[in-house]
């Protein structure tokens, strides 16, 4: 049963490595971290549009007023509106977006943030800063700043915006893999009738798909660890990051193995392998924008992997999201290892 | 060891029958050849019987092991050589033996001993994609011996090989049913079944028409021809006469007494002679 195994093993990483999978996963990974590193902005998501509401009628009230109007000039993304409702209404059409409200307290101008609640807090206090330096360079007076959270639920976060990238990477990969890959291997395989000759020797289904798997999982670490380690070098818990990647792999390899038993071509089973990974990539909205999350894309597997997998990467010790998406994964997997190994049965034997 | 009974196939699952009603029985040490053209249902009785195809209907056996649910040790028994080669085309010949012998929990062959045996040791280390089509073919009927099968499933042996490698392969089956394997073997080439069974089934449309040795089917249906080459007013002339016509029989003696004869020679009914006597049509 073991020689068997690492017999199938050692046969799929030779058929696989003369394929090129080997060179096609590495270079897929060296094209994202270039991607990452180089063309995606550090600060990407950093322009939200900005409302303001002036409702300041103290003394300072043309100076100010004309360190709006200039930043008004300056950035085509501050806006101004009519009255505090109007800066909510906005924000709730544009996640993209932040309010401010000039008002006064305690006889002084103050300035009031309101925030959608998931900003990266990096764009918040340079956003803060730099209002406060322009009202500074005009007023001598104290300007207080109050920040009113509208969702009320800060991300403690201060990843750069093209490392942030990286998880969703990481999520996609081994999907993408598992699925295309493990499919056109299976396709080959039953081109080539092997798979015939593989059923009339003493070998089992069980070993042949968890073969088929394991090089998948190989496949996925190695790119995971390149990515990764080129990305974010040391800073990430690689243990979890290595126990993540190999369940997500077992995962959709499997799903790869199930679509893959019902045809015998990448053509005839294309559009099925393509819908799975846009139904699976739609968590990603998720990653981007917390506040949408409605319990279509949480029930979806990719949806907490993607959130595991950043915790993995820019660990904050919240272990709570890791552990309990390992232990979702060893339920989906052996799951859907016995159904590959029933799908298997059925398509094989049939044909 | 092979025991068949009432077996029918069908590929669309309703009554329209690739194999039909197949019963034989193979014996220990026996060649039993499954003689028929080409559809006649060959290697769908054979892939029943190795459990590439789902048993339907009947029953099936090989060396006591029920074939509807076939276990692992039956596996270790048997060796199947295939119709088209399916090898890895990725791995070099003796990778894909290296490999295959792994699978198996039974001793197994030196794989560049099997290699050697039909010519492919120079071609060991090549990649299969680039072996030509008697090559694989040689392969996969090394990669079938590579467990010592007691019981071995050839599906046309020699097709496409050249005679030289044909007679190669004649010899080793020839050899393995020396030391006592069973063989189950196709073809749609008469010398092949002639040269090598034991017992001949001819199988046509879905169905065994009849099953004997070959001597048996010679003598029952071959009538025996003297072929006669004979001068005849000054010119040459050829007939061939039955034997177990009393016409003919009449005209070769008066042409011995005349004495004009040049050159006679007996001459046997071949297998396809008898199988479109049988049957009502040819192997091709
Ligand atoms: N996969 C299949 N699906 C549907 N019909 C099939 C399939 N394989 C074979 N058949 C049909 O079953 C019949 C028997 O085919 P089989 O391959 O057993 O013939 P054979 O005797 O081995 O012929 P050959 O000498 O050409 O190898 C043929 O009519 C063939 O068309
Ligand atoms: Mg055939």
């Amino acid at each position: 049963m073991l020689k068997r195994y690492f017999g199938l093993l050692k046969k799929d990483i030779m058929v696989s490595f003369r394929n090129y999978f080997f060179l096609v996963v590495v270079g897929v990974a060296l094209i994202f971290v270039s991607i990452i590193n180089f063309v995606i902005p550090e600060d990407a998501e950093i322009k939200p549009n900005v409302y303001y509401y002036f409702e300041y009628e103290g003394e300072h009230k043309d100076l100010l007023r004309d360190v709006f109007k200039e930043s008004e000039a300056k950035h085509k993304k501050v806006t101004s509106v009519g009255s505090r409702e109007e800066i909510l209404e906005n924000m709730k059409k544009n996640f993209n977006s932040i309010g401010m409200v000039m008002g006064e307290r305690d006889n002084r101008p103050a300035l009031e943030f309101i925030l959608q609640g998931y900003e990266n807090q990096e764009v918040i206090n340079s956003l803060i800063l730099s209002m406060k330096d322009d009202i500074d360079a005009r007023v001598r007076a104290d300007i207080e700043i109050d920040t009113l959270l509208l969702k009320g639920e800060v991300e403690q976060e201060k990843v750069p915006f093209n490392k942030n990238v990286l998880p969703i990477f990481l999520t996609l990969e081994p999907i993408m893999l598992g699925f295309v890959m493990i499919a056109a291997f299976i396709f080959m395989e039953k081109d080539e009738e092997t798979i015939k000759a593989y059923r009339v020797s003493p070998g089992r289904l069980p070993e042949y798909l968890a073969s088929k798997i394991t090089l998948m999982v190989i496949l996925g670490l190695i790119s995971t660890l390149i990515s990764t380690a080129l990305v974010v070098g040391t800073k990430a818990n690689y243990l979890s990051l290595i126990v993540i990647v190999t369940l997500g792999s077992i995962f959709a390899s499997n799903l790869g193995l199930i679509v893959a038993s019902f045809f015998d071509s990448i053509s005839k089973s294309i559009i099925w392998i393509l819908s799975f990974n846009i139904v699976f990539s739609v968590p990603f909205a998720s990653y981007f924008m917390p506040n949408f999350a409605p319990l279509y894309i949480r029930i979806l597997p990719t949806y907490s992997l993607q959130f595991a997998l950043r915790e993995a990467v820019f660990p904050t010790g919240n272990m709570e999201v890791i552990y309990s998406t390992v232990m979702t994964f060893i339920v989906l997997s052996l799951i859907s290892y016995g159904l590959a190994i029933l799908a298997y049965k059925r398509n094989l034997v049939e044909n | 060891m092979i025991k068949v009974k009432n077996l029918y196939h069908s590929y669309s699952n309703d009554t329209n029958y690739s194999v039909e009603d197949i019963n034989f029985e193979v014996e220990k040490g026996e060649i039993f050849g499954f003689l028929g053209p080409s559809g006649a249902g060959k290697s769908t009785t054979q892939k029943i019987l190795i459990g590439l195809l789902p048993l339907q209907k009947g029953e099936a056996s090989i060396s006591d092991y029920n074939i509807r649910s076939p276990k692992e040790e039956l596996f270790n028994l048997i060796g199947v050589s295939f119709e088209h080669p399916n090898v890895y085309r990725k791995l070099s010949g003796l990778e894909n033996l290296e490999f295959y012998r792994k699978m198996f929990s039974v001793k197994t062959e030196d794989p560049m001993k099997l290699l050697r045996m039909v010519g492919l040791e120079n071609a060991a280390k090549k990649k299969a994609d680039g072996y030509s089509k008697g090559m694989l073919q040689r392969l996969v009927f090394v990669r079938s011996m590579i467990n010592n099968p007691k019981i071995w499933f050839l599906d046309e042996p020699t097709s496409g090989l050249d005679p030289n490698s044909a007679s190669e392969i004649k010899k080793v089956i020839k050899e393995k049913n020396k030391e006592g394997a069973t063989i189950f073997l196709t073809t749609h080439n008469m010398y092949i079944a002639d040269e090598l069974c034991d017992r001949i089934a001819f199988i046509n449309e879905g169905k065994i028409e009849l099953i004997d040795s070959p001597r048996n089917l010679k003598l029952k249906y071959g009538e025996k021809l003297i072929k006669v080459e004979y001068k005849e007013n000054g010119k040459l002339k050829k007939e061939s006469f039955s034997m177990v016509n009393d016409k003919d029989r009449e005209m070769l003696n008066s042409l011995i007494s005349t004495g004009k004869i040049e050159t006679m020679h007996s001459q046997e009914a071949t297998l396809e002679e008898i199988f479109i006597k049988v049957t009502g049509r040819g192997l091709k």
